[in-house]
Parts: C-alpha cells; structure tokens; sequence
C-alpha cells in the first residue's frame, strides 16, 4: 500500500514538471468565420497552460447568447503528458460587416500570453439551411408595433413589443432592448397578454410582452438598435422512440425586430414668441384664491398647465413680479400619468404672495402658446390681468414705481432685519418625573400624619411623662444605691406635691392629710422625713426597699 | 448627558450662523427627542424654520415656545413676524379661562416650581404635625392646617400650570378639509398653511377640528400639527 502511494506521489510530480516543461499558448477559434445575422455560433478560447485565468475580449459587435463554459482535459498518449482547458461562449452577431474580435489574454507567473484575433464575416442570407434549423427559425418571431407612422416632435408613440409563437418555445428572454435615439421613452405599466390568432395557415400564440410611450425631440426617423430575443425552440430530432413517437428536442434561436419607421416631423415654421414646447391638447390656467385682502393675509396664486401632451418636457410659465407683494419661492405639484392614451395630468406652480403695501396692484396679463395637435395649428392661451386690492390699514400706501429691491432680496433683508436671533438653551435634566413622585409620597404621608393626629389620644393625663422620668430616676439611683438617692427621691416628691399647690419645706402633716386624705398623708409625711433622716445618716438595704416600695405606692396615688 | 446636550446645541448654533438651517434643524430637533422641552429650544427652531420659508412650521414652534414660557418676547415677536405673513382666512381660536389661568400661573412660575413650593409646605405641615403630637400637645391644629391648605393650593396651581393646548396649526401649504374622515366625502373647506383650531377627535390619520367660527371639518393630520408635541 505504502508502494501504490510513493508511485502516485512520483506519477504526479512526474506531470507536473512535464506540464510545465511545454510552451504556454492561448488560441482563439470559432465555429464559422462566416455566419449568417442571428446566427448562434460558438467562440472557444483554449491554453495547455494549468494555472492563470482566461480572460475573454470584449464582445463589442456580438452579443453573448450563453456561457462561459468551461471544460478542461488530461491526455497520455505514450508517455506524453498534455493537458487543456477551454473556455467558450455562444454569441450572435448585432449587424452584417466583417469583424475582428481581439485577442483574449492569460497570465501566466506574471508574464501575459495573448491569443490569436478572429476575423468573422457576418452577411445575411448566407447559412444554408437544413430543415430542422428552417423549422426552428420559422417556429417564432418578434415585430415592433408602433401606435403611428409619422408624429410631430413633442408627440408621443406607443411601441408594443410582440412575439408570435408558431411552436413550443421556452425560456424567452430579451438579449438586446432596442436604445431608440433622440426620444424620452417611458415603460408603460401593462399586464403581460398572450392570446390564440390565425396568422398566415397556421395557428399562432401571439405574445404582448412589453409597451413603451416615446417623446421624440429631434425631427428625422426613429432609430435605434434592434430588439433581439431569444428562445429554446422545440424541433423534432428526426428520431423515433420506441412506441415510434418523434423525438424531439430544444434548440437555442435568436429572433430579432427592426425599429419601425415612424417619421418624425419638424413642427411648423412661424411659432409664436410665447411658444415653449408644449405639443397636445393643454391649457394654462391661472387660480387666485383670493383678489382682496383686508387683515394681515397673504394671496395665493396657482399656474397650472393641463391637458393631454408632452407634460413632461415643458415648463410652467413664471409669475412676473407683481408690485406690491413679496413672492415667495413657488411649491411645485405635478401629477402626470403615463398611458396608451399618452400623458395625460398637470403641473403647476404655487405662489404665496405677501401684501407688502397698501392699494389696489394690477397682475400682468400672461400668454402661453402650445401647438395643437387637433387642428395643427399654433395656439395661444391669454390670461387677462387682474387686480389685486390691500385694504390692511397697518400697512403703507403703495409706492408707484418705487424703487423697490426683488422680492428674494426683500424677504431676506427683512428675516435678517426683523426676527430675533436664536436664544441660549438652559438645558436641564427632565425632573419631572422625580418630582411627581417625591410629591405623591409626601401628600400620602401628610394624609397620614393627619389621620394619626385624628387618633384617640392615651387615657394618661398630661403629667404622665415627667411622672415616669421622676420614677425611672429615683428607681435607677437606689438600685445604683446612689448617695444621693434619697435626695432625688426628694426631689420626685417635691414635684409631686407642687402639682397639689404644697411646698415641701413647708408642708405639714394637717395640710398632707387635707389634700390626700389621712392615711395617704400620713404616709407621704412619714416618707419624706425618712428621706430627711437618711440623707444624714447611714440606712439598710433593707430601709431602702421599704422606703421605694413605699415611694413607688405614694407616687401611684398623687 | 447635560454635557452632551449642550454640546449638540452649540453645534445648532454653529450651523445656524453658518446658514446651514436644515442641518441645525436637525440638532435641535435632535434635542427634543431627548425630552429637552425648553422654550428658548422651541424658538429656535422656529427661526430655522422661519429661515427655511416653512412658516406653517415656524408658527408651530413659536406658539410652543410662548406655551413653555408665556413671557417670551422674542418668541411674541417672531411669531406676530409670521403671522404678518401667512394667509389665515380663520381666526385663531380663544383660549378658554382654565387655559388663561395656566398661562397666568406660568408667566408667574414653572409648573416643576409650583410643585416644588408645594413639597416645601408639605414639609413644613409635617414637622408641625410631628411636634403637635409628640412634643407639644397643646399646639394648635390650626397652624398646621392653615400650611396643608396652602401646599395643596400650590400643588393644584402647579397641576394647572402645566401646559396643555389642543390647538393645532396647519403646516402644508393647503389642507382641505371634508365633512366626513374620508377624502371621498364633500369638500368643506380649504385652509393656507399657518390657519389654526381645535383638535376634538383624532381617528385613523384623520382629525377633526373645530374652528373659531364653531365649524367642523376632518383634515389629514398629516397637513396639521399639534401645539403640545
């Protein structure tokens, strides 16, 4: 196995090196040096070179039908190694002459190696036909209608491209659209039709495939390149199968039409001075929305052409310059619409005009010519003048003949004289939300606060507070045993007492008795010379719990 | 962000004095996506647009910039420069009494100070409602009551200050207007570009407006804009 591999690898370098040992040539041949117009013939560059890319001439004269293909080969004849590769492409002739196509070209380790030119000779009638390429040819053919035979320049034709099928044609498609010269042409938006028709004997499918509306513009004949399309016709192959039915197969064919011969004629001599181009069946028309104005409005005017013509080559007459008004730069509006029937719609011009001074203004009468393609004439359409009335009192009387700058310049001394210039943008982060939320909650705990304010208050009277702190005091001083405990015991009673009206200096045993009743007195008064007495001398621990049990007692009861 | 705001706005400018209206345009529109909704923005776009001859447009921003700050004098002016020069064959509408008093409160303060006055006497109620119920008992209701009301004044005074407007103005150069939400139905109307009234229903592009003179016409609301954005 290890053998079979080694002699591959060396059977392989082997041809290489004598592959690369030939001369490197590129040759160019044709299938026929003559052919006839609409002729398929076939263009094959060939090269023994392995590597390099085939690059094709310029089919400048021919139109390419199909391809490239490709194909590429390796012979051993005797030990001689050869290989080739191809590349072809099928063409077909645009007109008769004789032709030389140039050299195609490859590149081999940068150096250019150029084939041989082809020099074809294309004349028509030439081919001598068999009878399966008369069928195919005759199978279809294509024909250029035209809607007229001779029009004024500015008037518009219809060209309708049609195929007539005799026999079973597939894949048609255009090779080469007809480049009318001289015209503006527009594709018409058309369904595809196809329908049955007797022509000559036979039975064909005619076939509408596409409409055009040309504008000539220069007088002499239409011209132009022809339309070429191709097809797969189906041809027997002049073989039976085996229940000896025809066989039969599909064969490229290229058909072609002529431009047809529309004279385009000059229109008359003698035009008006006002005649701008426009050819048809058209009007000018002049609106004005309004002809008197009283406060602080503006006047708007509308130029329209309309009609039946060449809409799509003329221009909209300008308004003159109308004393009195600023102008402002017209809006445009069109609306064309391209058909068999041939264009057909408006285009206009809109002018705002701004009073500028007080008074009666005239508009100037306008003429506009176009040339009538129904009696063949010239003809002139006049709008008479008008008269425009400012009757604003805020604004100054006119000024004939004042000389006064044009409208654009006035508008633009005035935006530069009379607006205020731009402001500086205090350019602050959006708080709003922040600020929406931050309010909702305080709202809802102000609801709530008020709502606590509206709750019971505790049963404790006023003095409950300071109560407590006496309390929690003189408890924290003796469990500390505080020296001074008996003191701040003292102090709590004194309290206590002032909220009676008594003073504790001069308190008395009667007057305790009288407030708080006898026992309570008694016990009070007992209490506070306790308190007296242990301020001077030492007490137990256990005097101290009796005289806290018994504070803690007196202190519930005032 | 405010940084990089700025930095567009002063490039605004740049364009601006360069003459390069449509550019700034642009960057100042750039802002208002950004939810910048400040006076001095919408008046200069309206200079932009007055600049570019879209004086239907102008008006629109003006009116805005007078609706966000009712003191704006340069934006009066600019905007009665305007309407010198466009067609109204309609009255504007009036506004109504609610609308005068917003404006009132406006020309007084923002709507975002009102409010923030009213949080200050939110406050100021709370702290005196605290007091009264934990420190002094004998405190009167009254004072705290009288600063609740007051905040809660400020807060409605803030709420109607915001500014809201129906008005729209028409900003194509016509808009007819038709008596039913289709360009099928009977022509009504046709209105010059700067003409405004009151949007009462909006309905698939459609929009029914209402005119001083009580009239009622639908138009496209793509040849109207709205005041608010």
């Amino acid at each position: 196995m290890k053998k079979i591999g080694n002699l591959l690898l060396i059977a392989a370098l082997f041809l290489s090196v004598c592959a690369n040992g030939q001369n490197i040539a590129l040759t160019a041949k044709c299938s026929r040096t003559a052919v006839d117009l609409n002729e398929t013939f076939r263009i094959t560059f060939t090269t023994n070179a392995r590597r390099g890319e085939i690059t094709p001439p310029n089919f400048e004269q021919f139109i390419v039908v199909s391809g490239p293909y490709q194909s590429s080969q390796t012979q051993i004849i005797n030990g001689r190694v050869s290989s080739n590769r191809s590349l072809s492409y099928d063409v077909v002739a645009q007109k008769k002459g004789e032709f030389v196509l140039p050299a195609a070209f490859i590149i081999v380790d940068g150096k250019r190696i150029e084939s041989n030119k082809l020099k074809i000779t294309v004349k028509e009638g030439l081919k001598k036909k068999n009878n399966i390429q008369q069928q195919a040819e005759e199978s279809f053919n294509v024909t250029i209608l035209s809607s007229k035979k001779a029009v004024y320049v500015g008037e518009p034709i219809i060209l309708k491209f049609r195929a007539t099928l005799f026999d079973p044609v597939r894949n048609l498609d255009i090779i080469q659209s007809p480049n009318f010269e001289n015209v503006l042409q527009q594709q018409l938006d058309s369904k595809e039709e196809s329908y049955r028709e007797v022509v000559g004997n036979k039975v064909a499918t005619i076939y509408d495939f596409d409409k055009r509306l040309i504008l000539p513009n220069t007088p002499g004949v239409l011209g132009g390149q022809e339309l070429k399309i191709r097809g797969q016709v189906q041809v027997p192959t002049g073989q039976r199968d085996f229940f000896n039915m025809p066989l039969m197969k599909y064969v490229p064919q290229v058909a072609s039409a002529k431009i047809p011969a529309v004279k385009i004629k000059p229109l008359p001599d003698g035009a008006p001075s006002h005649f701008t181009g426009g050819v048809g069946s058209l009007n000018l028309i002049r609106e004005i929305s309004r002809r008197e104005v009283s406060g602080d409005e503006s006047i708007t005017i509308k130029l329209r052409i309309e009609g039946k013509g060449n809409l799509s080559t003329i221009e909209v007459p300008e308004l003159s310059n109308v004393e009195g008004f600023d102008i402002y730069d017209p809006k445009f509006n069109e609306n064309i619409r391209f058909g068999e029937r041939g264009i057909t719609g408006y285009k206009e011009y809109e002018y705002l005009l701004v009073p500028q001074y007080r008074g009666s203004f005239v508009l100037p009468e306008i003429k506009w010519t176009y040339f009538d393609l129904k009696t063949d004439k010239y003809k002139t359409v006049t709008i008479t003048e008008d008269t425009l009335t400012v009757r604003n009192p805020n604004l100054a009387a006119s000024k004939p003949n004042s000389n006064l700058a044009t409208s654009s310049e006035q508008e633009s001394t005035l935006l530069d004289e009379d607006i205020h210039y731009l402001q500086n943008i205090d350019i602050k982060t959006d708080r709003r939300g922040l600020i929406k939320k931050g309010t909702l909650i305080l709202l809802a705990v102000l609801g709530l606060c008020w709502l606590w304010q509206l709750a019971p208050k505790r049963t404790e009277s006023k003095g409950s507070n300071w109560r407590k702190i006496k309390l929690r005091e003189v408890q924290k001083a003796f469990s500390s045993k505080d020296e001074k405990r008996y003191g701040k015991m003292l102090n709590a009673l004194e309290f206590g007492l002032v909220e009676k009206g008594l003073n504790l200096e001069n308190v008395t045993k009667i007057n305790l008795q009288n407030t708080y009743g006898n026992q309570i007195g008694n016990e009070i008064f007992t209490l506070i010379e306790n308190c007296n007495l242990a301020q001077y001398a030492p007490v137990s621990s256990s005097n101290d719990d009796s005289n806290m049990n018994a504070f803690i007692e007196i202190w519930k009861t005032i | 962000m405010e940084d990089h705001l700025n930095t567009i706005a002063d490039s605004a400018r740049a364009l601006y004095d360069r003459g390069l209206y449509r550019d700034a345009l642009e960057k100042y529109d750039a802002l208002v996506q950004s939810q910048v909704h400040e006076s001095a923005l919408y008046f200069n776009l309206g200079n932009c647009y007055t600049r570019l001859g879209e004086l239907g447009e102008a008006k629109v921003n003006f009116e805005r910039a007078l609706l966000y700050d009712p003191v704006n004098e340069s934006a009066r002016h600019n905007l009665d420069w305007v309407n010198l020069r466009i067609s109204e064959s309609i009255q504007q509408p009036q506004e109504e009494l609610l609308h005068w008093i917003s404006e009132s409160a406006r020309t007084i303060l923002q709507p975002e100070t009102w409010t923030i006055l009213s949080c200050c006497f939110i406050l100021i109620s709370l702290s005196l409602l605290i007091v009264r119920r934990t420190k002094m008992v004998d405190f009167t209701w009254r004072w705290p009551f009288t600063t609740t009301v007051l905040a809660i004044v400020l807060l409605i005074i803030g709420q109607i200050s915001v500014p809201k407007s129906q008005l729209a103005i028409v900003i194509e150069r016509n808009s007819t207007g038709f008596s039913e939400p289709s360009s099928k139905s009977n022509q009504v109307v046709i209105l010059n570009e700067g003409n405004s009234g009151i949007v009462i229903q909006e309905e698939n592009n459609w929009s029914h407006i209402k005119f001083s003179n009580g009239r009622v016409a639908w138009f496209s609301s793509k040849d109207w804009e709205n005041i608010l954005p």
